[in-house]
């Protein structure tokens, strides 16, 4: 007859199938190799919304000045930990003015945000959550969690679980030297 | 009656009842997804919150977490539903904001490798019905009815049979079944 019987043919069938899902499954960038990088970097900084619990307003669109856009919350210990250091880095370009801080509160009480404030210092604008929506903007699911905005309103680092004044200024002076302003 | 017409009357109503069943599955199905009121806001809103995984959480959906960045989830999905935005509009907007966002969705997508999801239970569904189908197709109970042939070819051997029991020995299975001649072998052969 010449012609495969039936079964056959569905199990050759059911056979490419499964052979096809293995090499298209294999042939797949692993889940554990896929990066894991903020989506902002390279974008226009999202706006900040919510209302300014400390310091003045500040429109991160209307800046010419580098801004480290931290989220924190006082319940958070890393947020403890790296807070002397954003403290310094402000104060080290207070003199010169070319770059500052923004703090943004993730899920905390205004009162224990103004008491952390008062301990550990830090005289930049802390804005407040707005219910969480700013750190959704930017895509913060855990703090502490900094962005580096260059002057041209660009997201160019993003620092998880914590931030040093020497690596934003490595940042800041790479970048700098490349675009050679 | 003879077996022709039998045959044919049998095949022409035989296909009826699937034509028929066939039209009242669609109709269920039909009224089943288009009908009823278009789903308010809230309901909406929960879908949504159960399709979308919370983004500091490892598996619970922004439905069951209350952890912050639930919250906002939550907060963002409200605001987009009244502003209008479609559910497929709000699921890319949070994607869209968080590292590897695509796995924030809780729901495959119908695109790209997500898609194998939804249509892999489709096809084997088909396969399976088309296999049945061509398998027992052609199979059809109580059509089979023995012609004058058939009877004697039967007779035939079972005389045959005769024969051999008669001429000695019983044969390896010659003893059941209710045909006279055989039977009188298998007594001789229970008494071996």
């Amino acid at each position: 007859m010449g012609r495969l019987p039936s079964s056959r043919v569905a199990a050759i069938a059911v056979g490419v199938v499964v052979a096809l899902l293995v090499v298209l499954l294999a042939t797949r960038e692993p889940a554990a190799d896929r990066k894991s990088t903020s989506q902002l970097i390279g974008q226009q900084a999202p706006a900040i919304g919510g209302e300014p619990l400390l310091g003045d307003p500040f429109d991160i669109g209307a800046t010419d000045r580098w801004v480290v856009v931290n989220f924190f919350a006082s319940w958070c210990v890393p947020c403890v930990e790296e807070h002397p250091e954003l403290v310094a880095f402000s104060e080290e370009h207070a003199e010169t003015g070319d770059a500052r801080v923004v703090s943004v509160v993730y899920s905390d009480k205004e009162e224990d945000v103004l008491d952390f404030f008062g301990r550990f210092g830090g005289d930049w604008t802390v804005f407040d959550s707005d219910q969480g929506r700013t750190a959704l903007d930017w895509g913060v699911a855990r703090v502490p969690e900094s962005y580096l905005v260059a002057p041209t309103g660009v997201v160019v680092a993003w620092f998880v679980s914590g931030v040093t004044q020497t690596e934003l200024n490595a940042v800041i002076d790479r970048y700098t030297q490349e675009t050679g302003s | 009656m003879t077996s022709t017409a039998s045959k044919g009357s049998r095949s022409t109503v035989g296909w009826w009842p699937w034509v028929l069943m066939a039209v009242v599955v669609v109709a269920l199905l039909a009224v089943g997804s288009l009908g009823g009121d278009p789903p308010t806001l809230e309901e909406r809103a929960q879908n949504l919150e159960e399709s979308i995984r919370c983004p500091s959480c490892a598996r619970q959906s922004v439905a069951n977490s209350d952890a912050p960045s639930a919250e906002a989830v939550r907060v963002l999905i409200s605001e987009r539903l009244e502003a209008g935005d479609s559910n497929e509009e709000i699921r890319d907007y949070v994607a869209s904001r968080y590292p590897n966002g695509r796995q924030l969705l809780l729901d495959p997508t119908g695109e790209g490798f997500g898609a194998l999801v939804w249509a892999l239970p489709v096809v084997a569904v088909i396969v399976a019905v088309a296999a049945l189908v061509r398998r027992f197709g052609d199979w059809r109970p109580g059509e089979l009815q023995a012609t004058e042939e058939d009877r004697d070819l039967v007779a035939a051997a079972l005389a045959r049979r005769g024969e051999a029991g008669a001429d000695g020995g019983n044969g390896p299975d010659g003893g059941s079944g209710p045909y006279g001649a055989p039977s009188v072998d298998a007594a001789g052969g229970d008494e071996s």
